[in-house]
Formats: structure tokens, sequence, C-alpha cells
């Protein structure tokens, strides 16, 4: 069994990241990468299905109203998939969607901030 | 009074009445014939402004706006239209409220993966319907957007058209100045056109409406409507206006843009093709919502319009034309049912007599077929669609009863119904992009035209001189 941990305070300009405030769940990427195919979501979630409002650009993809518990099976499935929560003011990634300068969101991706838990990968090998 | 003399009564004073739509209509056909020339020209001959508008860190950013409901037939052609774009700073701005398979179509990574800015802003409800969705949008436009440009779904913007909105805004700018607020371009209702004969009608009614009546109306300084789609708004003034929730809510967004002083402009030099309503179901459904929310604006603002100071003469002369515009086939239809049964009972006014009852029906049953004549022909396509001006005429007779009554429903009503969606199938039996005008016109010319069109080949698409 291996552990690797990886090192919330060192999070990196380039990526792909979440964010929750309430209810509202950004999904959003830096320069040349991109986020999670929303096909990935099951639609049982409810995340962008017709009876949500939603919003999406290529940079930032935003839903609205999304229950407690599909909230936690996302985020879930966003870590999964090497998306990293982070902690960002709802009017950045407002204005973020507008406009997709990443000038104003780099800066605070960079900045260290605390963890709100520390994530620990567990591969479990066959020996 | 008996009943025949009322009846001859009633039929002059309708006649007469309709008799001033129908000379409009051959007045404006005359200015078209006669216009279209310097229209053409003016824009060939300012090459100067075309050059400085090319160097694209002149052209400011535009936000395209396009509301979508259900159209899963036309969803995926009108966003490569728009992806292929030839525009240095521009973004696709999908308003949907879609309920079907849309939305698929719409979470494609694809959209993301293009050099083109696509952004989507789903909504749960429709409430406001295309006006609400299209105010939705307005709140998520890039902030450094200086026009909105407005597409239906079922439009296939050519690649060139941001880049010619802004010319021609710069254009006419010179004759508006900054109380220019929009430019309107020719919605091309064309890509089905030879779909059945209903849609032959349609097309040439538009060809008419757009060809014609518009350019007459431009080159009147009449009032000119912006027309739902194929328009280029300042980003200022729309967010300033905002959309209303009418059922037709670019007639309403017109009246109110009026009443603050501000003018639409109009050229046919702008084109994007779109399709056409394809069944009597789906056009009356339409027709019906053009009717009721039209004259239900025309009501709430009547007085408005009639005593303002920013509004000219003109302007205020067209809108008492256009006030009862879909009542108009009514009034043609129960003016000539009247003349038929006075002068079967062989009663008549002595001022008046059967050969001048019967000249005024010819004279204002001519009247649009006319004017739909006058536009295939500018466009080259008389030849060819000729056929849909005799659909037309029996569509006018099919329609008249639907429209008058949603008309009157909008004039008595206190709230207006709910919208009725037209279906867009994303038939195609004509690929065209933009047609083009026949660049200049004389009377010798436009004879040779005429007998060209009649008995060759020659003028198909034509951009000769006659």
């Amino acid at each position: 069994m291996h552990y690797s941990l990886i090192p919330r305070k060192a999070v990196i300009a380039t990526g792909k990241f979440y964010s929750i405030h309430d209810d509202t769940l950004y999904i959003f990427k830096t320069r040349k990468d991109e986020y999670l195919d929303l096909q990935s979501f099951p639609e049982s979630y409810s995340l962008f299905e017709t009876e949500s409002s939603w919003r999406l650009s290529p940079w930032i993809a935003i839903t609205n109203n999304v229950s407690p518990e599909n909230l936690k099976k996302t985020e879930t499935l966003l870590e999964l998939e090497l998306h990293i929560r982070v902690f960002m003011d709802k009017e950045l990634l407002e204005s973020y969607f507008l406009d997709g300068d990443e000038s104003e969101i780099i800066p605070e991706l960079t900045k260290l901030k605390e963890p709100e838990k520390t994530i620990i990968r567990i591969r479990l090998d066959a020996s | 009074m008996s009943y025949e003399g009322f009846t001859s009564q009633l039929a002059i004073i309708i006649g007469c009445f309709y008799f001033l739509y129908a000379l409009k209509y051959y007045i404006s056909s005359l200015i078209a014939l006669f216009k279209v020339r310097s229209i053409k020209d003016y824009n060939l001959t300012n090459e100067k402004l075309n050059q400085s508008l090319i160097k694209d860190h002149n052209l400011p950013f535009i936000s395209i706006h396009i509301p979508f409901y259900n159209e899963v037939n036309v969803s995926r052609r009108i966003l490569e239209a728009c992806i292929a774009i030839d525009y240095p700073r521009f973004e696709v701005l999908v308003a949907d409220d879609s309920i079907d398979e849309t939305v698929k179509i719409i979470r494609e990574q694809g959209w993301r993966r293009t050099t083109s800015i696509i952004k989507f802003v789903h909504r749960s409800d429709r409430t406001g319907y295309k006006g609400g969705a299209l105010k939705e949008a307005l709140k998520y436009i890039h902030p450094g957007t200086g026009f909105i440009v407005v597409f239906d779904a079922d439009f296939i913007p050519p690649t060139g058209i941001l880049r010619d909105f802004m010319y021609q805004f710069t254009v006419f700018k010179e004759k508006y100045g900054e109380k220019l607020a929009a430019v309107q371009g020719y919605q091309l209702h064309f890509l089905n056109r030879n779909e059945n004969w209903l849609t032959k009608g349609v097309r040439a009614e538009y060809s008419g409406s757009y060809m014609v009546e518009r350019v007459a109306k431009e080159v009147s300084g009449a009032m000119k409507m912006v027309s739902g789609s194929v328009f280029m708004f300042r980003a200022d003034l729309l967010k300033q206006l905002g959309w209303t929730t009418s059922i037709t809510e670019d007639w309403e967004l017109t009246l109110r843009l009026y009443l603050e002083g501000y003018k639409v402009a109009y050229t046919p030099l702008i084109q994007s093709p779109a399709e056409i309503p394809n069944t009597i179901t789906r056009l009356r459904k339409q027709r019906m919502r053009w009717a009721e929310g039209h004259t239900h604006a025309v009501r709430k603002y009547f007085k408005d319009i009639l005593f303002s100071s920013k509004i000219s003469i003109t302007e205020k002369l067209e809108f008492l034309y256009y006030a009862p515009y879909y009542l108009q086939s009514l009034f043609f239809i129960a003016g000539t049912l009247c003349w038929v049964l006075s002068d079967v009972s062989g009663v008549c006014p002595d001022y008046w007599n059967s050969r001048l009852g019967w000249g005024l029906v010819a004279w204002n049953f001519c009247a649009l077929p006319f004017m739909e004549a006058t536009g295939l022909f500018l466009e080259g396509d008389l030849k060819q669609d000729y056929s849909g001006i005799f659909s037309f005429i029996v569509l006018s007779f099919i329609l008249t009863p639907y429209q008058a009554y949603a008309a009157l429903k909008g004039l008595l009503e206190t709230e207006e119904s709910s919208w009725v969606r037209t279906l867009k199938t994303g038939t195609v039996t004509d690929r065209v992009l933009s047609l083009k005008l026949r660049s200049s016109l004389s009377l010798r010319t436009l004879f040779q035209a005429i007998r060209n069109a009649l008995f060759t080949d020659s003028e198909k698409g034509g951009d000769s001189d006659g």
C-alpha cells in the first residue's frame, strides 16, 4: 500500500479546480487545462440537467441549487478526476465567468491558503 | 338607410382606408426599385471607411446572443456557423431554456475546445419566454462588450456578418449620429423555400417586407423595427433599456427605444439565411403571437408615442400606419365582400359607380403581390419564385381570421397570452449565404431587366446592370 499526500499548500496556477459557495458549485480551469467533461456526471446528481439552472463557458462551469447530498457525491467525483478544491471569492469566480481573465484568478491560486482538509490518496497493490 | 346602402357605404369607407395602405406599398416599391442603387453605391464608395474598419484593433467586442428553446434540430448548425465567424473579438452567448436533448448538445466538451468563446446560460424555467432568456443573457456578457447581435436558433450567420454589421453601423452613424441605437439586417428566410407551397409563399412575403418595405422606410426616415433576429444593438443602450417579457419583445423594445429618442437603421446588405415555418399550424401560431403582442404593445404605448417630442412626424405616421397592421387583411376582405354584396344588389351612392368600386378592389388586391414581385425582382429571383406570390395570396386569406382574432385579443386583454414557439425543423432545400442585389436601375434598365427576368435565365442571382 502506498500513501501519497497532495500538499494543498502547493497549489499551482495551472490546473483544474472547484469551489463551493452555499449551494453553488464552481468548476473551473486555468491555462491550457480542461475541466471535467460534464457528461461524466450522473443524471441523478442534477447538476447540468434541464431542471437545474447552470452556466458554462470554456473556462468555468457554474451550477446552482445543488443539494448537499449531491454536492458531496460531486466532490468525490471531482477529486478523483484531480480537481482541486480552492477557496476563492464568489465575485472573483463570477467575474471569471464573464471575461475568462486569468490574471485575477492565478494570483489567488498561487497564494498559500489554509486547506480545508488534506487528501490522502491510497493505491492498493496486489502484493 | 337600406341594408344594401349601408354595405355599399361601408365598402367604400373600408376600401378607401385600405387604399392608403395599398398606396404606401406601391410607393415603397418604386422607392426600393430606384433607391437600392444608391444604398449599394453609397457603401461601395466608402471604401476608405471600410479599410479603417478592417484593422482588427479598431473593432469593438461583440456579444452574439442566441435564445434556445428545444432546438435539437438546429442548435449544432448555428453554433458551428458562429464558430466560423471571422471577427477578432467576440463571444457567443446561448440563452437556453430547453427541456429536451438540446441540453446534451450544449454539454458536449467540443464547444469548449474551439478557438471561439461560447457561453451557455441555462434556466430551469421559461419565465418571460424569449425576452426573459435574453434578459438573463444580458447579465453575463463580457464586460468590454460594445455591441450585442441577436440571432434566432434557425439562422446561419455568414462568416463576415460581424464585420458587415460594424461597417454598416459606421455608415449609418454618419446619418443618425449618436442617436443610432441599432442596425437591423435582412432575415433571409430562404433555407427551405422549396419545401412546399407555403414556404414559397412566406419566402415571397419576406422578400417584399425586407427588400422593399423596409428599404423604403429607411429612405423616407420612417420608424423601423428591431425584428427579433439579425440585428446589432449598442450594448450600453440595451443594458439601459433592458429586455421586457412581452411575447413580441422586439416590437416593445423598438417602441421604448424611439421614446428615448434613439433610432434604428435598416440595410438589406446584411443578410443571414434562416428557415421558414413549414406547416399552416406553425405559421398560424407564429402570426397569432405576432398579432396579439403587436397590438397589445400598440395599445400600451399609443399615447406616449403620439405625444412624444423625441419622435418625428414621419415616424409617428409610420406608427399610426403600423398600429392596425394585423387587421389590414381583414379590412380588405370585409371591404371587398361588402362591395360584392352592394354591387350584386345594384345599390350604389350617387358619387360612386361600379367601375370605380371594382377598380378600387383591383388596386387594393394587387398592392402586396406587386411589392413582393418587386422584392423578388430586386433579388434576381422573380422568375424562380413568382409562384410564391400566388401562394402568399392564398395564405393571406387563410391567416386573416386568426390574425384578426389575435389582434383584437391583444387590443382588449389586460395580459398577453403565453408564448407559442415556432418549431424549427432544420430542413434545407436551398443553400445560400446571401443574395446579391441589382446594382443599378433606371427606367431603361428596368424594362430590360423585366424582359430578361421573364424570358431568359441570365438574371439568376443578378448583380448586373439590367
